[in-house]
């Protein structure tokens, strides 16, 4: 990853909800990396959180509206809609998985942790928002847009969310068990958040970007990504310490990650990357990358085995 | 969806079903299913059912009121094909690699076509109650896609 000037790191760090639609996305992905040499405390994330904490509510769709109605083709609109509901069902899932992680650990991570069920609790009302009031879909509940929505989540999204959501209901039968914290960190924050969500970032800020549509989405989302920043780094923080206080735990995050790797290939229909400006070669190199600046940069060895996993790695369209 | 049409409607748990049940699970998707989704997806599928011989025990929980016991279909899989099917009673102790449990409720829901089979994982309206995690999602779409053969077998509840 690119090194930050420390006006851009200022930039980023500063900018209100309004300004931060000026960040391009590039420029957010180094700043999710660039602390993972150098990990922050946990309260030094939670301290943080307070400065980047911002309002669903602030966001204004009227031209994303406009936008959606008049200017994108239906091939657009068709591949947005599938990429954004996995997104959108991906957030609500980690937003409930999550409080299970928070029944253990130090009281600095439980208070950190607080904060980022809040973050997650709202990337999920910003994305009810967006397929409420630019894509249309119906429905006066939370629950009536998540069910509206589930209907272009696409079938792999069963993969790594179903493993999340009964890695979150083993880790409850004893959240103290290192194994079980370790399992779960490696598919919450360094796949699902630290692979996955970046990758969906990616593919819908650039072609926001790009074409110059969707202002508030485009607003939303990169104040998401900066969120992700402290959820990527409190999550790699957590693997990093628990790895050198016992390094057999490895050998947990390397299970999951075979198990990670080895749903990856079962993709059921293409994702739809090209009406959105992207192949699947350029997502995969993409994804590599995020894979392998995690793993290296918070100093965790992987087998040939895993490694070779990785660069057959397949687009996959989800991330929270 | 493989060949359930016309079938005979079955008791839910008797054996005769779970005879029906192990058919059609072994028989896998039709060709409509098939033609439906690409074929990197089906060798996904094969390549992970080729050499399967884990068990799964799909457990159905009674509501308080009736008990709360657990019946399970017990299905054995040996190297990919599904070899045996049994009816465990709820008095009884069920062995299998991965026993699932849902509720009554959640079956019936099921085999009325009512339930979102993703939805079905992702929201646990089936738990994993016994069984390596990693190793059984290691073949989750494999699962995900019996589950739908199984829900092809017409189910009555009465």
């Amino acid at each position: 990853m690119a090194e930050m000037s420390s006006l851009l790191i200022k930039s980023v760090e500063q900018s209100s909800l309004q300004e931060l639609g000026k960040i391009g996305i590039d420029d957010m992905i180094d700043y999710v990396h660039k602390d993972l040499k150098k990990l922050p405390e946990y309260i030094d994330l939670y301290k943080r959180y307070f400065k980047h904490r911002w309002n669903a509510y602030d966001l204004d769709f009227t031209q994303d509206a406009i936008d959606w109605r008049t200017k994108m083709s239906e091939e657009e609109r068709e591949a947005f809609k599938e990429i954004a509901a996995a997104f959108h069902h991906a957030e609500r899932q980690v937003e409930i998985e999550l409080p299970v992680f928070m029944l253990a650990g130090s009281e600095d991570a439980k208070l950190y942790l607080a904060t980022q069920i809040e973050d997650e609790a709202r990337h999920t009302l910003f994305f009810d928002r967006f397929y409420r009031e630019v894509v249309g879909l119906p429905g006066e509940s939370v629950q009536d847009l998540l069910t509206a929505s589930f209907e272009y989540v696409p079938e792999s999204f069963v993969g790594a969310f179903g493993l999340l959501a009964y890695l979150a209901d083993d880790l409850r039968r004893d959240p103290e068990d290192p194994a079980r914290r370790v399992r779960y960190a490696t598919a919450y924050f360094l796949w699902t958040e630290g692979v996955l969500a970046l990758t969906i970032m990616k593919i819908t800020l650039t072609y926001c970007r790009n074409r110059g549509y969707l202002p508030g989405y485009y607003t939303g989302f990169i104040a998401s990504c900066r969120d992700e920043a402290r959820h990527v780094q409190f999550g790699m923080r957590f693997l990093r310490d628990a790895i050198q206080e016992d390094p057999r735990l490895l050998r947990e995050v390397h299970e999951t990650l075979r198990t990670e790797l080895a749903m990856n290939g079962g993709v059921s229909k293409p994702a739809p990357l090209e009406p959105l400006g992207w192949s699947a070669d350029e997502v995969t190199k993409f994804m590599i990358r995020q894979v392998d600046s995690k793993l290296s940069d918070v100093g965790i060895d992987i087998p040939p085995d895993i490694r070779d996993m990785v660069a057959n790695i397949q687009p996959e369209i989800a991330g929270g | 969806m493989g060949t359930a049409i016309g079938a005979q409607t079955l008791r839910f748990l008797s054996t005769e079903w779970a005879e029906a049940a192990r058919a059609q699970v072994d028989r896998g998707p039709g060709e409509t299913v098939m033609a439906g989704k690409q074929e990197s997806y089906w060798e996904w599928i094969a390549a992970t059912r080729e050499a399967y011989s884990y068990s799964w025990a799909l457990g159905v929980r009674e509501p308080a009121s009736g008990g709360g016991g657990v019946s399970y279909l017990r299905l054995g899989w040996r190297d990919g094909r599904c070899a045996d099917a049994t009816i465990v009673g709820p008095d009884e102790q069920v062995s299998a690699d991965f026993v699932i449990q849902g509720t009554r409720e959640t079956w019936r829901r099921f085999f009325a076509g009512e339930l979102n089979l993703q939805r079905m994982v992702v929201d646990k309206m089936l738990r994993l109650e016994h069984g390596d995690i990693l190793v059984f999602f290691q073949g989750v779409f494999f699962f995900v896609e019996s589950l739908a053969a199984l829900e092809q077998v017409p189910t009555s509840f009465g």
